[in-house]
């Protein structure tokens, strides 16, 4: 999981990489990286940064948005702090996270009763100290609570991954990360709207694993099977549909 | 049974109480037909006294009790709460006594000569205690002794003896039955074999003759009885904290069933408190529910107090305003607060203000958003998706290598129905059929072909066809 | 399309497949696969159950065999004769191996190719090690070697599908398809999960991924076949059926050679044994008819080959004739001319008038069948001499296949559905299982409630599925299968759960279907009891006595059976057996073949046993339907009664073939097995009515086949075992002490205890003598009585006595001087024993010859002893201070003698008590033959019997015991309902009821039941206070 120096040195002398707080950031907790290098070239310090707040916009889930972070969050899941996931919109499906090396026993997931108790989740859990990621779920317009959060995220030395839909990429947002991300056959494409010491990049691909599933990976594509026959395996006419 | 001698001060008294049927009582939430099995589960091991009254006796094969008695409720041996049961004896007996000695698994010993002072002798003690049993609803037996072991082989052989004096125990003790001595069975075979039948009969034989027959042991043993050899006993030690748990052997409905549980762990409390000379401010009474999740009750007593009946009663108005919305399955006891009796009162639980504890977060979350809000995540080995996920808190029982692959992210809570104009080709098809069946022995039985397939704007979803034909979208890759 | 299916599990791979043998042929033809392979894992104990279902089908069996070993799936499969003989090796190997039920095979077992056996390797997930293995494999089984891709559409199921077949492609070898069948078909994945969560002993909503993810391993169709695999695959199979020819046909029997000896024929072998055994059982002569007889038995038997099988029995029967061990033999061709000059039986066929044909003939095509009962002290004995005859590998156990019953079915199936052990135990325990017109699988529906839940809906389907299913294999009482060759070429052979015994895979039906022949070798405790009385009787007469030499046809003993006095003799000891004794009044020898037959659950069920009685006293008339039947059915009086009469009369009235009938009596042997009966049933009634019976007569007939199929009884069973119920009867009627000891010798063995057959025996005037340290030896033994010389007195023998070592007694009657011990000290001088030993004898009364009463005597014995290693004098021996017990009252006493030694000597209890008057009103056993029929009576005895017969639905029979005798209870259902805890835990019970009589015959009808036990306790305290 560690970066890979080739693509680091290209990124040093490409000039993309800011480098300027590279001596101070050795004081502050390191940046991890994403597991990704497409990823790690487009995120100040090479990786995820700690103690701040990341947004990740998307459309509609299923659009790489887990997919980005799972390396991420098995990495934290081997300390004894939990993250915790805030209001997810479906099951994050337990199976999947620990196939992904993610070790379930750190996580744990709450749902709250309203928007006031959902933000009030996130900022008590955010600085509590007791989490190394905190995940959650925010509609639009919430640029004061996102500025709160920030702070608590600070304090409490704790990352803060917030998901939201992607027409809030046109609203002002406190949170130091912003990601814009876009499904695509072979992964995903990230945009970096906004990246603290840095200004915007172009779209990038990122080969994210769990959005195409290892069946299809493992599969050379060719064109004639991208449609298979459409029928069960089996039809129910016969006696054996007594099974199905 | 008339005192011969005038009892002198120094005479030990020990008293021996045998709760027969502790092994069933401590599984039982109320009186009723109960027995308890054998270790293999073929056989009574003891019956309940309504279930003696239907005429099922131990020993009897179940199919018997059965048909004898249809509505019997039967328990599997439980030694850890047999265990746990015992102790909280202990600590009851705690009251009455400074020395409290186990006999697992089902006696108590309690050395009461030196207790007589404050109770103003042995039959006011007795009288305090026999009503203190009663509430807590025991079966026993019991007898006092000069000797610890005088008293447990008395109590044991049902004399229901209370009495004090040396002589007028060594008295009683002389008509003991030989079987009743706990001896070895065929020590004890070998003694009827040759006619000897009560303990006066033993002691009358030359003890070198016992001695080189039955080895010193016996003669040890006898010493020990009658007290001409001591017979030192290890003191049952009170934990630091005080905590009571109780499983309820079957789910409880009705808020006020706690009570006679409650009691005992009350009573068990008393004593806990005087023997460590001690008083409760707060209590935390914790209930258990069905689904893991739990309702806790703070209930205070500024000045702080002993007593069971006090804080009976103060369980007994919290526990008339609750409402069970779920079963409660066990019940646990501890004490927040404590108070000296002289001293100030202080928190034994300091540490817990630190705000690190990582329990600490997740009890708050509780506090606000609900019990159930805050739900760990874990593994369970089911082949239906929508089981895999739910596992019991710290028992995830899956290893990794029949861990299902290739699972999404995301699960969807319901199954979606997927709209005629969604359905392939519009979806495209990578992967499947993984045929799922299963879980036809519940309500949720699954017959489901699973796809991944790719929608148009290029996500990849997890769908399913079930026996009916219909498409159903069950989760995303996120 | 083509298909063989060449990897399928049955139910003998026990705890996993999910369906019988027969019912994946049926499928797999039903399907139309060409072929079908049974491949159990490490066991072809299935295969000849799936090769009779394929008869006549033009379905072929392959056999096979699965093996798991380090995650990987091997099957192997049997192209011919010499492959198949290896695979057997292979599993026995692996079976020897371990302990009973598991295997261990090793890689290198297969370095050598297994003896031509096809291999399918189905890789595990390791992938570097299935590349490892497969290279491997491809060398040891070169050209013979197939990867098996089975796709079973489960989770990783088209990643391993591709993996694999790469897998095939980078070593080059041949892959083909399979389908891991564990079942017919997909309904039965709720059994197979079931019989999972039984395997791992657990439930299915805990068993989680144990449990298969879906139904697909079963037998598919071609459609779902053609989906999943490509054509190559599917015609892969149909080449490797090609090159499978074996057939379990060829497996022709091999006698064992060394019976014959050289230069001569099986044939004139055994006609020379047979014309020397005819000199000596017809010294006379042997009469015209008996040699007829021979000659045409002896024809029949070179016809259908059976030399070799009459001279393999002869040989262990010779053998146990020269160690004068007794063997009787009994089965369908056990009573023939041939055995009885083989000595192979004592019943003379020509005298009980039983005809050979009626056991053995061509056109049933029926295998042989003779058992043989030995001693059962001494069977070991026998079983030991065929093993060192034959050798381990030659001879070998057959199987019991240990199948689910009522009872085991409810309990794992209900553990396995979750449900509580003493729930389960509960609904067993209101199971009527005798009910027939409500079968218990309804009584058990109906115990769900009128609207049952859906999981107790599935718990009684599974449990009516389950039924029959085979669960371990265990080994046979006796059946040997002896070979020419390694047994372990003919079938696997695995260890049994007693050690040095080995069983093989095949049970005595399938050794049947495949004509392979098994010697039956039994034990019998009433041969012992037999050989002891004779023994003893030699020894009083000093000339040698022998079955041969009693009298037949004895009106003694006649009588005395009549009046059911019969305690202690062979098989009409039992309550039932003795009620009807006075009835049928037996006077001649098949009386009692009939006796023997009729007591039985089939006879009783069936209906037979009054109409017979009816008709044998004259009260009803015999008629035949038609003069057919009359010579089927005349000897028992136009009253089926053996299993022969039926198989008979299907062929004679219902127009059966020989063939047809022959299966009618295997369908009845196996029809609670099967169910296969109801077919033939219509098509007995049709062939019947079509024959003019009538509609009643031919349903009855049906009946009586029911019951027979459950506890059926032929003929030649019956006259065996009436020899030796006239036999034992002779004994006991004119040697009752000798008979009383040989029984207590061989005990433990029949209905009765020590105690009651001492009881017995001093009520026929036999003194009995107490056990005597200086008389009774270990065995009871007889000795002249003092006052009547003539008289014999049985002694009773430290046997008895609990605690005792009998190498303890042994030494002690070693050192036995001559005219006995005179002390207690000077027994413990002169010999060491341990101390319990010492104390065991005195416990027991046996020291009161030298003491003053046996508490006394065991206070002295318990001392430490004196003895010292070196020392070769024993130092002064009582040290300590004399001290003098009391002696014991008379019920201390009694008590004693009954802890120690199970009996006693000394007044009966219920005497004691009737003297002290706790009885008051009650009569003895002994009064009750003055009373009249419907007469109120009280009793009181101790219960010494209680008896559900199988055949009286509800009744209980209770016997009493009192001073003078015995009393028969008959407790009905609602009384013992009622009065259930007096009739189940009383020792000693008191009875009032109404007396019935019937002749001789004399029952209480119990009506209300005291448990007095505790009177007894009380009068202990009693006595204890007059003192």
């Amino acid at each position: 999981m560690s970066t890979e120096s080739g693509s680091l040195h290209t990124l040093f002398n490409k000039g993309t990489l800011w480098r300027g707080r590279q001596t101070e950031g050795q004081s502050r907790p390191q940046c991890l990286s994403s597991g990704y290098p497409q990823l790690d070239a487009l995120l100040p310090g090479q990786g995820w940064p700690a103690s701040q707040l990341v947004e990740l916009l998307y459309r509609e889930e299923g659009s790489g948005e887990l997919g980005l972070l799972l390396p991420l969050l098995a990495e934290l899941s081997q300390q004894e702090r939990w993250l915790l996931w805030v209001d997810p919109p479906h099951i994050p499906y337990a199976p999947a996270l620990r196939d992904a090396g993610v070790n379930l026993d750190r996580v744990q997931v709450v749902r709250s009763n309203s928007r006031r108790d959902r933000l009030w989740c996130l900022e008590q859990s955010l600085k509590s100290g007791c989490c190394s990621a905190v995940l959650g779920w925010l509609p639009t317009g919430q640029e004061k609570a996102i500025r709160r959060l920030q702070v608590a995220a600070n304090e409490g030395d704790c990352r803060g991954f917030l998901f939201r839909h992607s027409r809030c990429q046109d609203q002002h947002s406190a949170a130091p990360c912003r990601l814009l991300l876009e499904p695509h056959p072979e992964g995903v494409t990230v945009s970096a709207l906004k990246r603290r010491g840095g200004w915007p990049l172009p779209p990038r691909l990122v080969p994210v694993q769990s959005a195409a599933p290892a069946v299809v990976a493992a599969e050379e594509r060719k064109p004639k099977r991208t449609r298979p026959q459409l029928r069960l395996v089996g039809s129910r006419d016969e006696a054996d549909s007594a099974s199905h | 049974m008339k005192q011969t001698a005038p009892p002198t001060e120094r005479d030990p008294l020990w008293l021996y109480l045998h709760f027969p049927l502790l092994a069933l009582e401590a599984q039982l939430l109320e009186k009723g037909i109960a027995g308890l099995l054998d270790e293999r589960g073929q056989k009574l091991a003891l019956c309940s006294y309504e279930a003696g009254q239907e005429g099922l006796e131990p020993g009897m094969a179940i199919a018997t009790a059965f048909s004898i008695c249809p509505e019997i409720e039967l328990f599997h041996p439980n030694p850890e709460r047999l265990q746990q049961q015992l102790e909280s004896l202990a600590l009851w007996a705690g009251s009455y006594s400074a020395q409290v000695v186990l006999c697992p698994p089902e006696g108590l010993l309690l050395e009461v000569a030196s207790m007589l002072h404050y109770f103003d002798g042995l039959p006011p003690l007795w009288q305090r205690m026999q009503s203190s049993l009663r509430t807590l609803g025991f079966h026993i037996r019991y007898a006092t002794g000069h000797t610890p072991l005088a008293a447990r082989l008395l109590a044991r052989g049902g004399r229901s003896l209370c009495i004090e004096g040396k002589q007028a125990h060594l008295q009683v003790l002389q008509l003991l039955p030989i079987q009743q001595l706990e001896l070895p069975a065929k020590q004890q075979d070998q003694l009827r074999g040759m006619g000897l039948l009560r303990l006066e009969q033993l002691q009358a034989l030359p003890r070198e003759a016992i001695s080189s027959r039955f080895g010193t042991q016996l003669l040890n043993y006898l010493d020990r009885i009658s007290g001409q050899r001591p017979d030192p006993q290890v003191c049952f030690e009170p934990p630091p904290l005080f905590q009571q748990f109780h499983e309820f052997s079957r789910e409880v409905e009705n808020s006020l069933a706690l009570l006679f549980p409650l009691r005992r762990m009350l009573e068990a409390l008393a004593g806990y408190l005087r023997q460590r000379d001690l008083l409760a401010q707060q209590l935390e009474l914790i209930l258990v529910e069905r689904d893991g999740g739990h309702q806790q009750h703070s209930l205070g007593h500024a000045a702080g107090a002993a007593d069971a009946e006090v804080w009976l009663a103060l369980c007994k108005l919290r526990l008339e305003q609750v409402k069970l919305e779920k079963p409660i399955l066990a019940l646990q006891l501890e004490v927040e607060r404590f108070k000296g009796q002289q001293q100030q009162s202080y928190d034994l639980f300091e540490r817990r203000k630190q705000a690190e504890d990582p329990m600490d977060l997740l009890s708050r979350l509780r506090v606000r958003l609900g019990e159930t809000a805050v739900q760990p995540l874990a593994l369970s080995p089911d082949h239906r998706p929508e089981l895999g996920w739910q596992g019991l808190p710290g028992r995830s029982c899956v290893v990794d290598k029949v861990l299902p692959k290739g699972r999404p992210g995301w699960l969807l809570q319901v199954p979606q129905i997927i709209a005629e104009q969604q359905l392939p080709p519009h979806i495209e098809l990578l992967a499947g059929p993984e045929r799922i069946s299963s879980g036809w022995w519940d309500e949720t039985q699954v017959r489901r072909d699973y796809y991944v397939g790719r929608w148009r704007d290029g996500r990849c979803g997890w769908l399913f066809r079930d026996a009916r034909g219909g498409w159903y979208l069950h989760g995303w890759f996120g | 399309m083509d298909y063989a299916e060449l990897h399928c599990l049955s139910n003998f791979s026990f705890l996993r497949g999910a369906s019988h043998p027969d019912e994946l042929v049926q499928r797999a033809h039903e399907l139309g696969y060409r072929a079908l392979a049974i491949t159990d894992e490490c066991s072809v104990a299935g295969v000849v159950r799936a090769w009779e279902a394929c008869r006549g089908l033009p379905l072929k069996l392959i056999v096979g065999a699965e093996f798991n070993l380090d995650g990987h799936c091997l099957v192997l499969l049997a192209p011919d004769r010499t492959a198949y003989a290896a695979l057997c090796a292979l599993i026995s190997t692996s079976r020897r191996r371990s302990e009973k039920g598991k295997y261990q095979l090793f890689w290198d077992d297969l370095a050598d190719g297994v003896g031509g056996c096809l291999l399918l390797f189905r890789p595990g997930d390791d992938e570097h090690d299935a590349l490892y293995r497969g290279k491997q494999l491809k060398v040891w089984f070169e050209g013979r070697c197939w990867w098996l891709l089975e796709r079973l559409l489960d989770n990783g199921d088209e990643t391993r599908f591709k993996q694999q077949q790469r897998q095939a492609r980078m070593l080059d070898i041949p892959a083909v398809c399979g389908n891991d069948v564990h079942m017919h078909h997909p309904d039965r994945q709720r059994l197979q999960d079931v019989l999972t969560a039984i395997r791992l002993r657990t439930s299915v909503q805990r068993a989680g991924f144990e449990l298969a993810a879906n139904a697909e391993r079963h037998l598919r169709s071609f459609r779902k076949l053609q989906h999943l695999y490509s054509e190559a695959l599917l015609s892969e199979t149909i080449n490797i059926a090609e090159r499978c020819q074996f057939d379990l046909k060829e497996l022709r029997y091999e006698y064992p050679s060394e019976l014959v000896p050289e230069g001569k024929t099986a044939g004139q072998h055994l006609l020379e044994l047979v014309d020397t055994g005819k000199q000596l059982r017809y010294p006379q002569g042997v009469p015209d008819k008996v040699q007829r007889q021979i000659n045409y038995e002896l024809r029949v038997i070179a016809e259908l080959h059976y030399e070799h099988y009459f001279l393999t029995i002869h040989d262990i029967v010779r053998f146990a004739r020269e160690q004068q061990i007794l063997c009787q033999g009994r089965g369908s061709a056990a009573n023939s001319v041939v055995c009885y000059c083989l000595h192979i039986t004592e019943v003379d066929p020509t005298q009980v008038n039983l005809l050979f044909e009626r056991f053995i003939s061509k056109e049933r095509n029926e295998p042989p069948d003779i058992d043989v009962d030995f001693e059962h002290e001494r069977r070991e004995e026998v079983i030991q001499y065929i093993y060192q005859r034959y050798g381990r590998e030659r001879a070998g156990l057959a199987a019991t296949v240990i199948s689910y019953r009522a009872k085991s079915a409810i309990r794992d199936v209900g553990k396995a559905l979750g449900m509580d052990e003493s729930y389960l135990s509960w609904l067993i325990s209101r199971l009527d299982r005798r009910d027939r017109s409500n079968p218990w699988l309804k009584q058990l529906a109906g115990m769900g409630g009128d609207n049952p839940a859906p999981i107790y809906r599935q718990f009684v389907e599974l449990v009516a599925q389950i039924l029959n299913f085979p669960r371990h294999l265990s080994q046979h009482v006796g059946g040997f299968v002896i070979s020419a060759g390694p047994l372990s070429e003919l079938v696997p052979v695995e260890n049994a759960a007693m050690q040095d015994r080995t069983v093989i895979q095949w049970n005595k039906d399938d050794l049947e279907a495949l004509g392979l022949l098994k010697v039956d070798v039994l034990s019998l405790g009433m041969l012992t009891a037999i050989r002891k009385t004779l023994d003893l009787l030699s020894e009083q007469q000093d000339s040698p006595m022998r079955v041969q030499d009693i009298p037949r046809e004895d009106p003694a003993v006649y009588a005395m059976l009549s009046k059911a006095d019969s305690i202690g003799v062979f098989q009409v000891e039992s309550r039932a057996q003795m009620s009807m004794l006075p009835r049928l009044k037996p006077n001649k020898f098949y009386d009692l073949v009939i006796e023997v037959a009729i007591v039985r659950p089939g006879p009783i069920q069936g209906d037979m046993v009054h109409p017979y009685l009816r008709r044998r006293d004259g009260l009803e008339p015999v008629e035949y339907p038609s003069e057919a039947v009359r010579e089927v059915l005349e000897r028992t009086l136009g009253v089926p009664i053996f299993q022969e009469q039926v198989i008979k009369l299907a062929m004679v009235a219902a127009g059966f073939s020989g063939g047809e009938a022959d299966q009618l009596r295997r369908a009845m042997a196996a029809w609670r097995r099967s169910g296969h009966i109801q077919k033939y049933q219509q098509k007995l009634v049709d062939g019947m009515l079509s024959r003019g019976y009538e509609l009643e007569f031919a349903q009855r007939i049906c009946r009586q086949i029911e019951g027979f199929g459950e506890y059926g009884f032929p003929e030649s069973h019956a006259a065996s075992f009436a020899l030796l119920v006239y036999i034992s009867a002779w004994l006991k009627c004119h040697h009752p002490a000798a008979f009383c000891c040989s029984l207590l010798n061989s005990q433990p063995m029949g209905f009765y205890s020590a105690a009651q057959l001492v009881q017995d025996v001093r009520q026929h005037g036999v003194t009995v003598l107490p056990i005597d340290l200086n008389a009774s030896g270990w065995d009871h033994s007889l000795e002249r009585q003092q006052d009547q010389p003539d008289r014999w007195a049985l002694r009773l023998g430290m046997r008895l006595i609990k605690g005792l070592s009998k190498q303890g007694a042994e030494t002690l009657l070693a050192a036995r001087p001559v005219d006995g011990f005179t002390s207690v000290s000077q027994a413990r001088q002169r010999c060491r024993l341990s101390r319990s030993d010492w104390d065991a004898l005195a416990a027991a009364g046996a020291m009161n010859a030298v003491s003053e009463h046996r508490y006394q005597a065991r206070w002295e014995l318990l001392a430490e002893t004196p003895w010292l290693e070196l020392d070769p004098e024993p130092v002064n021996e009582v040290r300590d201070e004399p001290v003098r017990l009391a002696a014991p009252d008379e019920q201390s006493d009694l008590e004693e003698d009954y802890r120690n030694t199970g009996l006693s000597l000394g007044r009966h209890p219920l005497a004691m008590m009737r003297e002290q008057g706790i009885l008051p009103r009650c009569l003895s056993a002994a009064q009750l033959s003055d009373c009249r029929h419907g007469q109120l009576v009280h009793v009181a005895g101790l219960v010494t019997n209680r008896q559900r017969p199988g055949t009286a639905s509800g009744v209980t029979f209770v016997t009493l015991e009192d001073e003078t005798g015995q009393i028969n209870l008959v407790v009905w259902q609602a009384t013992a309902k009622a009065q259930r805890r007096a009739l189940l835990a009383a020792n000693i019970l008191q009875v009032s009821g109404v007396l019935e009589r019937e002749g001789d015959v004399i029952h209480v009808v119990a009506g209300r039941l005291q448990d007095i036990s505790f009177q007894w306790d009380a009068l202990k305290v009693k006595s204890r206070d007059f003192r």
